[in-house]
């Protein structure tokens, strides 16, 4: 047990090294040095100060809430209908968004690019939005798919079977079964579009800069410790949402009536 | 009412269409416009011609870019490699402990990859620069004179490509080893299998799936993610990613771009034809489920 456990320490000293010593340097009262001059949060207060990033945090933010909730109002339909009933297209859109599951992201970027200007339409939020709602349907609709088996069919039918329209099943059963699954599929896709800087890269127009398009353009200059007290407060809120995220996820259980 | 209808009453089929839909339009529909792009030609001012000819194709063969392209597949062939290698022994020891302890484990592993991709690489240059914490702690304890290297070529993309991609490519062999029914171990013992056998016959042939799910995760985004080698690589070591990047943005040359584009998208089909192939359609669905 005691070299796997040293082997583990190493893997988890590899993988958490370069994060600590991130935030460490958040709180370095020097701007360039990458040697310890004291502690300060003297970034944090500028970073509060910076108009600049905060604009735009609140895009990427509009941009993440926006693109997930497109996202669950095209993947729940089809979840509904891919977990349950039959169709012939089934197999070919399950495909289709495996696919686009591992498309790299660079390609993502570059088709969104390239149908924009074909069409000759401008760039700007709405096509970073456009891009980020495709890559991630495929995460929502499978997350929304496996809940759905999980919890089987047998109380929509019974719902059916004593005379209630399918609007009331919905609403009433399959939707609050179904919550816990599509609150953690909005929260994943508003981590992977906040966190996302290729694809939004490529899709972005001249005034729409997200926050991490901004966060590469201030690393072209080098060292930042605005960056790192930036970064330690997006970690704080990720560390939340993944907590939520993994608490909403536990697994299904037929509720019992006593 | 049979069950087939009675199911289609509750979840019509016409509630698949936006989503079949949207994909046609933004992923099927410039697909093929990529497609199209890469046969056209480059005209006098740099715009693109709609043509059919394989010029950009044919330009793909020039020196420069086969070299990048040959540097490419071994960079991320040796980065594929590599996590195989670290992610194995870590998914086993995952696989092998007590459920609770497996799912703190697992949210520590993949933690690290829900911040931003760019801080993850930048936070690799404050270890490694000639006057960062490695190289000032190997001085101070009197390991090297110099500083050492680190940064700025292959061995630093490899490392930060290595860093990103192995929590990728634990989560499938994870899910794939943890499927194995234990009773097989204790079996092969009984018959008197030694360690190096049940791993060959038994642990590795059953993790296959897994493992060619992390190939696919790993492999073609390690070649196609340019912010690695733009980071940690300096500019020096440029990728098929960077290339295409490239290409788009500054060179403005569409074509080659989408020719490049197209190579890679073939690319991801022959690995994940093999994939399916050495693991059966239907199990790989279920390890990204």
């Amino acid at each position: 047990m005691l070299p796997q456990k040293f082997f583990l320490f190493l893997v988890f000293l590899f993988l958490y090294s370069p994060i600590v010593i991130l935030i460490l340097f958040s709180f370095n009262d020097s701007p360039f040095s990458a040697r310890w001059h004291g502690a300060t949060f003297k970034w944090y207060g500028l970073v509060w100060k910076n108009s600049s990033l905060l604009l735009t945090l609140s895009r990427s933010l509009l941009v993440a809430v926006v693109s997930s909730f497109f996202t669950i109002l095209l993947a729940l339909p089809a979840a509904l209908v891919s977990a349950r009933a039959f169709s012939r297209i089934n197999g070919s859109l399950r495909l289709a968004l495996m696919c686009s599951l591992i498309l790299p992201d660079l390609v993502m970027g570059i088709t969104t690019l390239t149908l924009f200007s074909c069409l000759h339409w401008n760039m700007g939020l709405h096509s970073i939005i456009v891009a980020h709602v495709t890559f991630c349907l495929p995460f929502a609709f499978f997350i929304i798919t496996a809940r759905l088996r999980n919890q089987g069919i047998a109380l929509e039918e019974a719902a059916t079977d004593l005379g209630a329209s399918p609007m009331q099943v919905f609403f009433k059963i399959t939707w609050p079964n179904l919550r816990p699954a599509v609150w953690a599929s909005l929260l994943l896709c508003i981590s992977l579009s906040l966190d996302d800087v290729v694809v939004s890269f490529f899709t972005a127009g001249p005034s729409s800069t997200t926050l991490p398009l901004k966060i590469q353009s201030m690393l072209k200059i080098g060292l930042n410790p605005q960056v790192n007290a930036l970064f330690t407060l997006i970690l704080i809120c990720i560390v939340l949402i993944v907590g939520i995220c993994a608490i909403l996820k536990t697994p299904w259980k037929p509720k019992t009536i006593s | 009412m049979s069950a087939i209808s009675l199911k289609q009453r509750l979840n019509p089929a016409w509630l698949l269409w936006p989503l079949c839909l949207w994909l046609g339009i933004f992923i099927i529909l410039p697909l093929c416009i990529l497609i199209v792009y890469s046969f056209s030609k480059r005209g006098t001012y740099g715009e693109l011609e709609l043509a059919f000819q394989f010029g950009n194709y044919a330009k793909l063969l020039q020196p420069v870019y086969l070299r990048i392209g040959i540097r490419s597949l071994y960079i991320a062939g040796l980065s594929t490699l590599l996590c195989l290698i670290l992610a194995f022994p870590i998914s086993l020891i995952v696989a092998f402990s007590k459920p609770r302890i497996q799912k703190i484990l697992l949210i520590a592993l993949v933690l690290p990859m829900w911040t931003n991709l760019l801080i993850r690489c930048y936070a690799w240059v404050y270890l490694l620069r000639s006057e960062g914490l490695l190289n000032s702690g190997l001085q101070m304890l009197g390991f090297i004179r110099e500083p050492l290297p680190l940064i700025y070529n292959s061995f630093a993309v490899i490392l930060g490509l290595l860093y990103n991609f192995l929590p990728f490519a634990i989560l499938p062999m994870y899910a794939s080893i943890e499927k194995i029914d234990r009773r097989l171990f204790e079996a092969a013992r009984d018959l008197g299998a030694g360690n190096w056998i049940i791993f060959k016959k038994i642990l590795l042939p059953l993790s296959l799936p897994g493992i060619s799910a992390a190939v696919l995760l790993v492999f073609v985004p390690s070649m196609s993610l340019y912010i690695i080698p733009d980071i940690l690589g300096g500019g020096k070591t440029m990728l098929l990613g960077n290339l295409i990047q490239n290409q788009f943005l500054s060179a403005r040359d569409w074509g080659a771009g989408s020719a490049l584009s197209v190579v890679i998208l073939l690319l991801i089909l022959v690995i994940w034809l093999l994939a399916m192939k050495v693991t059966g359609r239907k199990k790989l669905e279920e390890l990204f489920s």
